[in-house]
């Protein structure tokens, strides 16, 4: 079989493997309303405050009006590309090197991590690893051609105008990676300072991109404006309102202190919430904007703020799990039933709506495969293994990487399964780029040859 | 044995991670006795059949603040132990990939993590059998390592008093094989009196317990909180030989984890009604068997594999920790105490050996194959 043939068999192999849950699933999973506030937000042109409209955009293009099979399968497209890209770049150039390393890893993280899950799902969060890794890329990827890099840049832009909490995880995670190249001896000022200015500059055009798209779409030059609303919810669950309240509803006149003494958890969706009884979303968000201003002025409640943001962060470091498939809502069942009646007898017969899916052999082998990525991330940066230097600023990068995104979710959102589920399967891509690596440096060895120019540098930091 | 940054950081670490079941629950996880450990550190009362001192322990080192500083700290007590004794069987600096490893592999692998993030006593016995197993091999430690260690195995004596009456049996043993002068035997003649010292100072506690809880009742409770401090289970010992009465023991079985967290840490009531627990979404039986499976299979290949290195040391972990856990339940039974610790919980420490024997062995494979290369 010819050499490029057999290379696109790989690919499709990948793309069919990444959507293998939701194969198994018998339809794309969905999430609680989000799904349905995604293609409402598409359909009816209606912008939603809690979430950016670009995905629900994405959902009608990539579907063509006719499946919500082929949105699935663009993403895993997607993802094939970019992890490609990345063991192209950042390890072996050629790809008859690593296409072998680069399929088990896709086989590993969609059958044993969360990676298929994350495909297979009609949510904006399958593009966090996208521009987390594209980012990785223009970072630390040497001789990225012109097309690479038009790749690359394009995912960005797409990436982090998907979520909101996207362009704060790259731009944390380059600036806290800037700072360990900068003045740590791990990584010795390996990249220059110019790509992290052109980088964090893509990032930031993301943000231009988003409203673009909703000026065009929706006439409104504006970002989803519900960061603090979600923040306020969660210094509910933190008690910190319920201690302001209680010490400031005598001099304030809010409309939430009628209501202080039975303030639920679920402080965004319960029906006895006080938000959806005073008005919703829309109308609370300036008397929220106020309080939250009061409380961050006070050092008292600031404390108690970063004491509980750390806390959430290792919680949510932590929390990864494949969960949070419930049977959909009503109004999913509706929408689908609305915009793909082709689609609407598979997905009511899926695993998700008849509650039968289990994950739970799953998560046990997400586990053990995350200690054991861990445990070469240890052995990388702290025990100093010798390894090429590409590998050792993408174990450092995905580790930052993980740990801002659990901090931005954790703080702004609160703690739930899905926000690290999304990324926790990128831990193992460094050792298997390494993998692949030093599988070339023995065949180098073996043979005895002159290794091409492409690859001295891999070989000679190995050697030292 | 002394620890540099590298070392430190590997120890912070591992606790981090051995919290691991703490932090994915959102909350450390209890169990229907948590709440009366709480109360009891707080309140003073004493819960028949519960370890009173665990309830100090809870009240002293969650400062009144947070359920997560106890946790924290007995990650952090297993965390050391456990560097302590790698630091000894791996003396260069791959020791700490090693006990990295290791601590991955309890946490992902086994039901250890949810062992150490649950109130409650259990993690003590593990503490007690590591501290013995240290202060047993010729491991040279330093004056504030060795004060430390005896003090973990004095709390743990104190927690679990089944774990007393094994240690007294194990050191009496020691004491009289060393008396014989059996070359087998490790222990330095001071760390042995330390041994014996520590064990009177507990039966001693031990036997004075009755008198002093009974003279307590008699007077003002917050007065002497040092009284207060020893466990029912100590004075249950002595019932069940027929010496003394147990008076005074108030039993309140209606102190749920639930009330006792509103009652006592009351900022975190919130935090504890959204953890995966409270939702009934907490699972851990795939991890139970995987520790079963694990623990049978390295049992086997304990016995199978042949490998020279270490292996008397190992030979020593590798029986006494099962002794001590079968002999639990059994004395458990005998002197008709309480069996408020499930050893299936704990099961996973026997993995310490055969992890430890297999080490050298899985080395000398890659070293192999790579030669092969």
């Amino acid at each position: 079989m010819k050499p490029v043939l057999f290379n696109i068999l790989i690919f499709i192999l990948c793309i069919i493997t990444l959507c293998s849950l939701g194969i198994y699933n018998g339809f794309p999973f969905v999430f609680n309303s989000d799904t349905a506030v995604y293609l409402e937000e598409a359909y009816y042109k209606v912008l939603h405050p809690e979430r950016p409209a670009i995905y629900g955009l994405f959902l009608q293009i990539f579907s063509l009006d006719y499946s919500l099979w082929l949105v699935i399968l663009t993403q895993a497209m997607m993802i094939t590309i970019i992890i490609f890209l990345a063991f192209k770049h950042l390890g072996s150039r050629k790809v008859q090197e690593f296409r072998w390393y680069f399929l088990t890893f896709i086989l590993i993280v969609s059958l044993g991590m969360g990676a298929s899950f994350n495909v297979s799902r009609l949510m904006a969060d399958v593009f966090t690893p996208v521009c987390v890794i594209s980012v990785g890329i223009l970072l630390f990827g040497r001789n990225v051609k012109l097309i690479d890099r038009i790749l690359l840049i394009l995912f960005t832009l797409i990436g982090v105008s998907m979520h909101n909490t996207n362009m704060y995880v790259c731009i944390g995670s380059i600036f806290i990676v800037w700072l360990i190249n900068e003045y740590s001896s791990i990584t010795n000022r390996l990249v220059p300072f110019k790509k992290f200015t052109l980088t964090l500059t893509i990032v930031f055009n993301g943000l231009l991109f988003s409203v673009t798209i909703h000026y065009l779409n929706w006439q409104e030059f504006k970002t989803p404006r519900g960061g603090a609303v979600f923040l306020f919810a969660n210094m509910v669950e933190m008690g910190i309102v319920d201690q302001y309240l209680k010490e400031h509803c005598e001099k304030n006149d809010y409309k939430i202190c009628e209501y202080k003494k039975d303030i639920p958890n679920n402080f965004l969706w319960a029906d006895n919430s006080p938000m959806n009884k005073t008005g919703g979303w829309v109308a609370n968000e300036q008397e929220y904007k106020e309080i939250l201003i009061d409380i961050l002025k006070h050092p008292k409640y600031l404390f108690e703020l970063a004491y509980k943001s750390i806390l959430l962060t290792g919680k949510q470091f932590f929390m990864y799990d494949i969960g949070g498939v419930f049977i959909p809502s009503e109004r999913i069942d509706e929408t689908v039933r609305r915009f793909f009646p082709d689609d609407f007898s598979s997905y009511m017969s899926s695993k998700q709506h008849q509650d039968t899916s289990d994950f739970q052999f799953i998560n046990y082998t997400q586990n053990v495969i995350v200690g054991v990525s861990f445990l070469f991330i240890f052995i990388v940066l702290v025990q100093g293994y010798k390894t090429t230097n590409e590998i050792r600023l993408l174990c450092l990068y995905i580790l930052i990487a993980l740990l801002v995104n659990a901090f931005i979710c954790g703080t702004v959102s609160g703690a739930f399964f899905r926000y690290q589920n999304r990324l926790v399967w990128l831990l193992p891509l460094p050792l298997f780029i390494h993998l692949s690596n030093l599988f070339y440096f023995n065949k180098s060895k073996r043979e005895k040859s002159t290794p091409s120019s492409t690859h001295r540098l891999n070989l000679i930091s190995y050697e030292k | 044995m002394k620890y540099d940054l590298r070392d430190i950081v590997s120890v912070g670490l591992a606790t981090i991670f051995l919290c691991f079941a703490a932090f994915n629950n959102k909350f450390p996880i209890v169990t229907g006795d948590s709440g009366l450990y709480m109360d009891m550190g707080f309140s003073k009362n004493v819960h028949q059949g519960h370890s009173f001192i665990y309830g100090l322990f809870l009240a002293h080192s969650s400062w009144h603040l947070t359920l997560w500083l106890p946790i924290l700290t007995q990650g952090f007590f297993v965390a050391f132990l456990l560097s302590i004794l790698f630091k000894f069987y791996f003396d260069n600096s791959n020791w700490r990939v090693y006990f990295i490893g290791f601590v991955l592999f309890l946490v992902f692998a086994t039901t250890a993590s949810y062992t150490i993030s649950t109130v409650s006593p259990a993690i003590f016995i593990i503490t007690g059998l590591l501290s013995l197993s240290i202060l047993y091999l010729p491991i040279r430690l330093l004056s504030y390592q060795q004060y430390f260690i005896f003090f973990l195995l004095i709390l743990g004596m104190c927690i679990d008093i089944v774990l007393l009456i094994e240690a007294t049996v194990f050191i009496i043993t020691v004491f009289c094989l060393k008396g014989l002068r059996k070359s087998k035997v490790q222990i330095t003649p001071n760390t042995l009196r330390g041994l014996v010292v520590s064990l009177v100072v507990v039966w001693i506690i031990t036997y004075s317990a009755n008198y002093l809880i009974e003279f307590t009742n008699n007077s003002h409770q917050d007065q002497l909180i040092m009284v207060d401090s020893f466990s029912d289970y100590q004075t249950k010992l002595f019932d069940s030989f027929g010496r003394l009465q147990t008076v005074g023991f108030k039993s309140d079985h209606e102190v749920t984890p639930k009330s006792a967290i509103y009652k006592w840490y009351h900022d975190q009531f919130r935090e504890y009604v959204i953890s995966s627990q409270s939702w009934g979404e907490l699972s851990i039986t795939i991890l139970n068997y995987s520790t079963l499976i694990l623990v049978v299979v390295g049992v086997l290949g304990y016995l199978v594999i042949r490998n020279r290195e270490n292996i008397e040391m190992t030979h020593f972990l590798f029986i006494l920790l099962p002794i001590f856990l079968v002999c639990h339940p059994f004395c458990s039974a005998i002197f008709k105490l309480s069996p408020t610790i499930s050893i299936g919980s704990v099961i996973w420490i026997m993995l310490l050996p055969i992890y430890i024997k297999f080490i050298p062995v899985i080395n000398k494979v890659i070293h192999v194959n790579r030669s092969i290369v």
